[in-house]
């Protein structure tokens, strides 16, 4: 039971990681006032977000 | 799962990674037939593992390309709207494809990379930053760059074309790598 926690605890730290680079570029694309680029970044974001919702409230598999 | 099929695994995944990493390809390609031919998984479920071990491998080798100067982060962040996209299409799909569809994408995927590792990739000239078209996507969006060019020993400016072709191909290799597991090929 824990061990499998610890294993799905993993795999969700490495699915955010990249999520994390993106928020990173966010951060520094707003900070170089670089308002084009920051949407794109939010764009890509707010994809990902709507993605991983989608797969928390499906129910196939 | 007991500690023997643990340990195969384990071992088995270290040498998809190796072999794939050599190729240049992500280890998903190998991995994805081996869970499902010899470990009997649901090809969804090996899709699913190999997506997690594409995450991996890919965060280990874009350490040392952004290292090196190679990446061009704009270009990569503009491309990515599309690979999400296109990914976001492929979790929407997955649920209504049938197996036997699945395991037809993964087979084209495959034979499309064993296509490309076959022929050898045309040097394709690079076009040089002197004149750029003020319209375009790549200029609006400040995405032509330089990259260290370590035989002529400085750097090297381009100019980043046609962006919407860029785009529909990512938006497609998003949509495949969601559906086959296997990092897109294209």
């Amino acid at each position: 039971m824990t061990s499998s926690r610890i294993i799905d605890g993993g795999i969700a730290f490495l699915i955010l990681l990249p999520v994390l680079r993106v928020l990173l570029m966010l951060i520094t694309f707003v900070r170089e006032g670089d308002m084009r680029l920051s949407a794109i970044v939010l764009l890509v974001l707010a994809i990902i977000v709507s993605g991983a919702l989608l797969g928390l409230h499906s129910t196939h598999l | 799962m007991h500690a023997g099929s643990v340990a195969w695994l384990f071992v088995v995944s270290i040498g998809a990674s190796a072999l794939g990493g050599t190729l240049g390809m992500a280890s998903g390609i190998f991995i994805v037939p081996l869970l499902t031919i010899f470990g009997g998984l649901d090809i969804r479920l090996a899709v699913a593992a190999s997506i997690v071990s594409v995450i991996a491998c890919s965060c280990v080798s874009a350490a040392s390309f952004l290292n090196s100067g190679l990446t061009n982060v704009r270009v990569a962040i503009v491309l990515e709207v599309a690979t999400t996209l296109g990914a976001l299409t492929g979790v929407l799909l997955v649920g209504t494809i049938p197996v036997t569809l699945l395991y037809f994408i993964f087979a084209v995927v495959l034979m499309v990379s064993a296509w490309q590792m076959m022929i050898r990739r045309r040097e394709t000239s690079l076009v040089f930053a002197e004149k750029t078209d003020p319209r375009e996507w790549a200029t609006i969006l400040r995405l032509h760059s330089s990259y260290p060019d370590h035989v002529l020993g400085r750097d090297v400016f381009y100019r980043v074309r046609r962006m919407p072709l860029g785009l529909a191909l990512m938006y497609a290799a998003g949509l495949i790598s969601a559906l086959s597991g296997a990092a897109c090929p294209l």
